[in-house]
């Protein structure tokens, strides 16, 4: 799959605070990708420049096999932004807010409307969509300004931490609505500084942490980079100790230890040594009431990089 | 240019919904020009500026000819006149607010003007009705200012050599001194000094007055899309970043324009203003407004918040409305404040104005049009460059 989006070597200072340092990434065609880092990090000047609305001091973006720069027209063409603010006039209805943008783009007649139905139904405000959005809750105004960035059909959309001070039924709705764009094939990039979003929806994950990209890759395999191993626990009754042993010994396991009642296993991969797993501790005399595997999170792996917690 | 049509057009229907451009550009000039004319200049035809008393116990030729100047004055809906019997009556009724003033002529004035002695014509005012008394004072000042004229020609005529005058004949000679044309008379003042009717005035002043508020809805909304952030979406958007700025900048003018046209239709249908020749107007509407325009670019473009810009831009309004004569006018022999005069948008235009309403044409408001468009241009270039740096 060829690169939708190409950054290499941005860099963007405001009078003495470097903002972004040296940070390239790509974006492939259907892929989408989390930039995460707390707040302050460098999301938003990256995804800015990235845009088309700030000049870097160094380095390139291309998206879709063009240059984008401030006066690079046909290029921002191809991105769709979400802004991190809500980007949407509270005296206009959804369907004039859509119409507005929507010219701005370039649609027009049977198009445009035919995009705007599709629009509204994709973010639920179809039956709202004569209601002037200052009516609209938080959460509906989220939804509309991800609307807006989606009417075009963008190759690239750019979304900047969308589900900030969203109620969980919204959240929940935006996410399913990201999902959805991705499953149709449009390339993501996502900003956030929730990693339980960039889990769920991200293909590869950028840590960002003071304008610096950090690490990047699939989150196993930032995982496996930072060494943290899967954790498995298996509840039960039997000679517990003995059972540890002969765990610790078995292909696949990083270590074993018990106690109250349970004994804990690591592993690189715990899908992967768990049927050998529960059929070692069922020979060992051990009965099993229950298993719980918990696998190292993006959490875990940011406070490993940066020696910070992400909501810092 | 096509977006910047399309950003204009949502721009007209955002200010179409919260109407406080209609409120601002419209409704306040229309209605200050209105309060404005009654209280200075007589709104509705028939009716004048102040109610004066008169007390004449002289009946005198002198006495006579003051009536008949008053009656002047009534006939021009300057004043009305009321009549009293005696001193007494006249004080009561201007202490009952019947009148706004009184003028008490005493007995034997004639007869003192005749015989070259001091007479006195007393004149009577209300607290609180100072335009009235300025006005009865300013008429007897000049009446008196003539009958001063004829009683020191006499009083030559008499010291002449020679047996003298009987009295019959100095009758006669103060009938014709005081029939005789002035000496020195002022003649037709100039283009660029017209002096407008109340109603014109007011209407035209408050319209450029308020235009200058009316414009900050477009330029300066620049900052307001900054703020509400829908600045980075339309910065986002395959648009020349140019065309935001002439978005905006078409939102002003239109405004604006609106603005001063229909203040010049509804104060000519209803307060009887007269601008002058229409195309005329129309073409004076316009020049001020890029020139209003372009100079509220400025503060859009050196400002970085919307309220900072309106505070900015109403300092920039009503200082330039005083300094250009939209309150009243500026100067009167003092060349520093009638050069500064001069450097406002306003002052042009209300001489365009006066010039178009006495009739000049077209050619009388080359003038003001060639000022207003240099205000336009050079202003507008500096807006465009501030406003280019920061936001395209």
């Amino acid at each position: 799959m060829r690169d939708m989006l190409t950054v290499e070597n941005l860099r963007k200072s405001f009078g003495d605070l470097v903002a972004v340092e040296d940070v390239s990434f790509s974006v492939a065609e259907r892929e989408t990708y989390g930039l995460l880092g707390p707040n302050g990090a460098g999301k938003t000047t990256t995804i800015s420049i990235i845009a088309g609305l700030l000049r870097p001091e160094a380095g390139r973006v291309v998206v879709a096999g063009q240059e984008m720069s401030v006066g690079a027209v046909a290029a921002r063409a191809a991105v769709g932004l979400v802004p991190q603010e809500l980007a949407i006039y509270p005296d206009l209805t959804a369907d004039e807010n859509l119409r507005f943008f929507g010219r701005l783009y370039g649609l027009g007649g049977q198009d445009l409307s035919k995009r705007m139905e599709r629009v509204l139904e994709v973010v639920g405000l179809a039956d709202r969509r004569r209601d002037r959005t200052a009516e609209y809750s938080g959460g509906m105004k989220r939804r509309l300004n991800i609307g807006i960035g989606l009417l075009h059909q963008p190759q690239l959309l750019i979304l900047d931490e969308p589900t900030v001070g969203v109620d969980p039924q919204s959240r929940n709705a935006i996410l399913e609505a990201v999902e959805a764009l991705s499953s149709e094939g449009m390339s993501v990039l996502y900003t956030t500084h929730y990693m339980e979003e960039a889990e769920r929806l991200c293909d590869r994950v950028g840590i960002i942490d003071e304008g610096r990209l950090v690490a990047e890759g699939t989150r196993r395999e930032l995982v496996a980079a930072v060494g943290e191993l899967d954790r498995i626990e298996l509840q039960g009754r039997g000679d517990l100790a003995a059972i540890t042993e002969v765990l610790a010994g078995t292909d696949g396991i990083h270590s074993a230890s018990a106690s109250d009642g349970s004994v804990s296993v690591l592993a690189a991969d715990a899908s992967s040594v768990l049927p050998g797993l529960l059929a070692t501790a069922g020979s060992a005399g051990m009965v099993i009431s229950g298993v719980t595997i918990k696998e190292p999170d993006l959490e875990a792996v940011f406070l490993h990089l940066t020696g910070k917690a992400l909501r810092d | 240019m096509e977006s910047g049509w399309r950003i204009a057009r949502k721009d007209l229907l955002l200010r179409l919904r919260d109407r406080s451009a209609f409120v601002l550009g419209v409704g306040v000039p229309f209605v200050l020009a209105l309060i404005f004319d009654l209280v200075f200049g007589g709104a509705f035809a028939g009716e004048s500026v102040a109610t004066v008393g008169i007390a004449n116990t002289d009946q005198g030729e002198v006495a006579v000819a003051l009536d008949q100047t008053l009656d002047v004055l009534v006939e021009d809906e300057v004043i009305s006149v009321v009549q009293a019997s005696d001193e007494d009556s006249l004080v009561a009724l201007v202490e009952e607010g019947q009148v706004e003033a009184g003028i008490y002529v005493p007995p034997g004035l004639t007869a003192a003007v005749m015989a070259g002695e001091t007479a006195e014509i007393t004149v009577i005012g209300q607290v609180d009705a100072l335009i009235a008394e300025s006005l009865a004072r300013g008429v007897v000042t000049s009446f008196t200012s003539g009958v001063a004229d004829a009683q020191r020609g006499i009083v030559a005529v008499a010291r002449l050599p020679g047996p003298g005058i009987d009295p019959a004949g100095m009758a006669e000679l103060a009938a014709a001194l005081g029939t005789a044309p002035p000496v020195v008379t002022v003649g037709a003042v100039s283009a660029a000094d017209r002096v407008l009717d109340p109603s014109t005035f007011f209407a035209a002043s408050m319209a450029v007055f308020f235009v200058f508020f009316m414009v900050q809805f477009g330029v300066t909304g620049l900052l307001d899309e900054e703020r509400e952030g829908t600045l980075a979406r339309l910065q986002a958007a395959p648009i020349r970043r140019s065309s935001i700025v002439v978005g905006k900048a078409i939102t002003s003018f239109l405004l604006g324009v609106t603005s001063l046209t229909v203040l010049w239709l509804a104060s000519t249908f209803l307060m009887g203003a007269d601008w002058g020749l229409p195309l005329g107007v129309v073409i004076l509407i316009v020049c001020v407004v890029l020139a209003a325009t372009s100079i509220i670019g400025i503060v859009a473009g050196v400002t970085r918040t919307p309220e900072g810009a309106g505070n900015v831009g109403a300092v920039i309004a009503v200082g330039l409305g005083m300094l250009g004569g939209t309150f009243f006018p500026l100067g009167g022999g003092n060349r520093v404040l009638e050069a500064l005069t001069l450097a406002t948008p306003h002052a042009w235009f209300l001489r365009g104005i006066g010039s178009l309403s006495a009739g000049d044409g077209l050619v009388g408001i080359l003038p003001a049009v060639g000022a207003l468009l240099a205000f336009g241009v050079v202003m507008g270039v500096i807006a465009s460059l501030l406003l280019r740096r920061r936001f395209a």
